[in-house]
Formats: structure tokens, C-alpha cells, sequence
């Protein structure tokens, strides 16, 4: 446990250079999964340990399954760097609170937050010399 | 709060210390424990550090990667005679919320920041928010109180772990030339 760094094999998001003052990185891109197969959705994604439900804000998210705007309950939304063939971490839909993924429609940059969920089982690495979060999973 | 899951997290702390007499870094790593927690009245989890400021007894402060930067609210009472916390009159603040909400207000402070299994080696920058008013699209907020940790969930600050966006103060990690660290959390349930 002690000494690790980034994890070997680990899905890789490279950050983006930050365009605002005090700001090294700005957040990077993923693709979105839907049970396991990757889709043509990607946007803005925020890792937010202070979050606790995911959220999706994109007006182009057709790819989604989704149901009054949630997405549809049971499916596995993935988290991947673009051109991955597998997610990084995924998170499953629900209709309780603690597990409604809302997608909302915006006029903005379109942004994801994976919540707290999506490290859970997972080692997240922060490298702020590189610019880039990885997310490997772990076994325990 | 009932603790359904427990401590099962570390983060572990990857320290490049910069050693002139070495031609390459000095690794040396910790591990600092998290806790996490679900609260019973929604069912989302939350994760803590517990964190002593200057000669001050440790403090539960949310543990979040979506923002940067060690924000501390009065309650946690920073400016206390003896606390080992150095405040300037160099104002911070900063608005919560998309569009914003609440807009904090406090000076910047400093002061070495003891986890379980890790001290700082120096003093750290602290937005210490003592006051509040609402972000003027929002007229007619709710300001929570800043002296009551209940205010904020139980927790006397954020700790902002993220390394995107502008940072007021700078990330505390950072801030101590940490620039790799990993997290792990894991949610285990006694149910």
C-alpha cells in the first residue's frame, strides 16, 4: 500500500493545458460507456470525490439511455479516456437518490461528473507534473 | 450519520523530496486514512480527512477532488489565541455553486496541517471564511452558519484535492511539493 504511485495499467486522462489565471490543468475528456460499449458521447469530465451522485450536462447525449431525463435504471455508465475500448470506471443507474444519474440538457460545455461512486474499487492517481488523472482498478 | 462504511480508504501520498545531493527524486510515500461514510438520509457516500491546523486538535474536513484548495470555515477557529495559525488580512473569497449561490468571505492563513500519519513539512495556505453573504443571483439565500460544523454536513472545511481550475489557495498537497498522489476508497457496508 505504501509507495504507491500510479497504478500499472491504469486508464489514463490527460488534463488540458488551463487557459484561466492560477489554473496549471484544466479537466480532460472521456467517452461515455453504456453497459460496456463505448459511444460516440464525449465530454468534460470531472473525478469529484465531493459529489455524490453522477450527473451528466450535455445536449448531445442521444447515446444515453435515458428515462424523464435520468438515466434509464440498471444501465452501467462508463467513464473512459477517448479512444479506449474499455471504461475505466463505470457507475449503475438507479431510481433512488443516491443513485439517479440526471442528464441535463446545456447550452454550456458539455460536463460530467462521476461522483464519488466511481472510484469506489479503483485507485485514482493525480499527477500534477504531467498533467493527468489515471484510474486503475484495485482488489479491495 | 451511521458509519455503514468505515475507514476503508488511504490515500497515498507520493513525496518527490528535492535532495540536492541526489541526482534523481527521493521517494518517499504515506498513506493518510479517509473516512467514509453514507449518509442515512440520501444514501450517497462522503469522504473525510482529519486534519489538525498549527498546535489545534484534527478537525473532520470534506475530502473533495472537484475543487483545489484548503478552505476552512470559523467554526474550525483558526484565529484562536495559541492555535499555531498565522492569519494575514489578505482577503479570499469565493462563490459556490453553478450559477453561484453563497459567496464566502475570510483572509488567507497559514499553518502546518497535521493528518494521522503526516505533518506537513511547512505551513500551508488556508482560506479561512468567516463570513457569507448570498451571490447577487441569488438574493434571499439561506446563509448557513459559519461557527456550526452543522451547517456544512458535520465537517469544518473542504479540503479541495484537485489539480484543475483556479486555486485561490493552492491546493495543500501542492502546496507541500506533493505533485503525484493516489487515492483509494473503498465502500464496505456491515449491513
Amino acid at each position: 500500500m505504501l509507495g504507491e504511485g500510479e497504478q500499472s495499467g491504469g486508464a489514463q486522462f490527460p488534463l488540458l493545458p488551463g487557459t484561466r489565471a492560477g489554473a496549471k490543468w484544466q479537466n480532460g475528456q472521456t467517452c461515455l460507456f453504456v453497459n460496456g460499449k463505448v459511444t460516440e458521447t464525449c465530454l468534460t469530465i470531472s473525478f469529484d470525490t465531493g459529489n455524490g451522485v453522477p450527473w451528466i450536462h450535455d445536449a448531445n447525449a442521444a447515446a444515453i439511455p435515458q428515462e424523464n431525463g435520468l438515466v434509464t435504471p440498471g444501465t452501467r455508465l462508463g467513464f473512459g479516456p477517448p479512444g479506449a475500448a474499455r471504461a475505466a470506471t463505470e457507475v449503475v443507474a438507479g431510481t433512488a437518490f443516491a443513485n439517479r444519474i440526471k442528464v441535463m440538457p446545456t447550452n454550456g460545455a458539455a460536463l460530467t461528473n462521476t461522483g464519488i461512486e466511481a472510484f469506489f474499487g479503483h485507485v485514482v492517481t493525480y499527477d500534477n507534473s504531467n498533467g493527468r488523472i489515471s484510474v486503475a482498478r484495485t482488489s479491495w | 450519520m451511521r458509519p455503514l462504511a468505515y475507514v476503508a480508504l488511504l490515500m497515498t501520498v507520493t513525496i518527490w523530496a528535492v535532495c540536492g545531493a541526489h541526482a534523481g527524486p527521493d521517494q518517499k510515500q504515506v498513506a493518510i486514512p479517509l473516512t467514509v461514510t453514507q449518509l442515512p438520509r440520501f444514501g450517497t457516500y462522503k469522504a473525510d480527512v482529519s486534519i489538525g491546523f498549527g498546535s489545534l486538535k484534527r478537525l473532520p474536513i470534506a475530502f473533495d477532488t472537484g475543487s483545489a484548495g484548503l478552505h476552512v470555515f470559523a467554526a474550525a477557529k483558526l484565529d484562536a489565541p495559541g492555535s499555531g495559525v498565522r492569519c494575514t488580512q489578505t482577503p479570499v473569497e469565493f462563490t459556490v455553486g453553478n450559477p453561484g449561490r453563497v459567496t464566502y468571505h475570510g483572509v488567507i492563513c497559514y499553518a502546518p496541517l497535521n493528518f494521522e500519519t503526516f505533518t506537513t513539512p511547512g505551513p500551508v495556505p488556508i482560506a479561512y471564511l468567516t463570513s457569507a453573504t448570498c451571490a447577487p443571483n441569488n438574493p434571499g439565500c439561506k446563509i448557513p452558519n459559519l461557527n456550526n460544523p452543522k451547517a456544512h454536513g458535520g465537517v469544518y472545511g473542504v479540503f479541495g484535492a484537485g489539480i484543475t481550475g483556479p486555486m485561490p489557495v493552492q491546493n495543500p498537497l501542492l502546496a507541500s511539493s506533493i505533485s503525484t498522489y493516489s487515492i483509494k476508497l473503498t465502500r464496505q457496508s456491515w449491513c
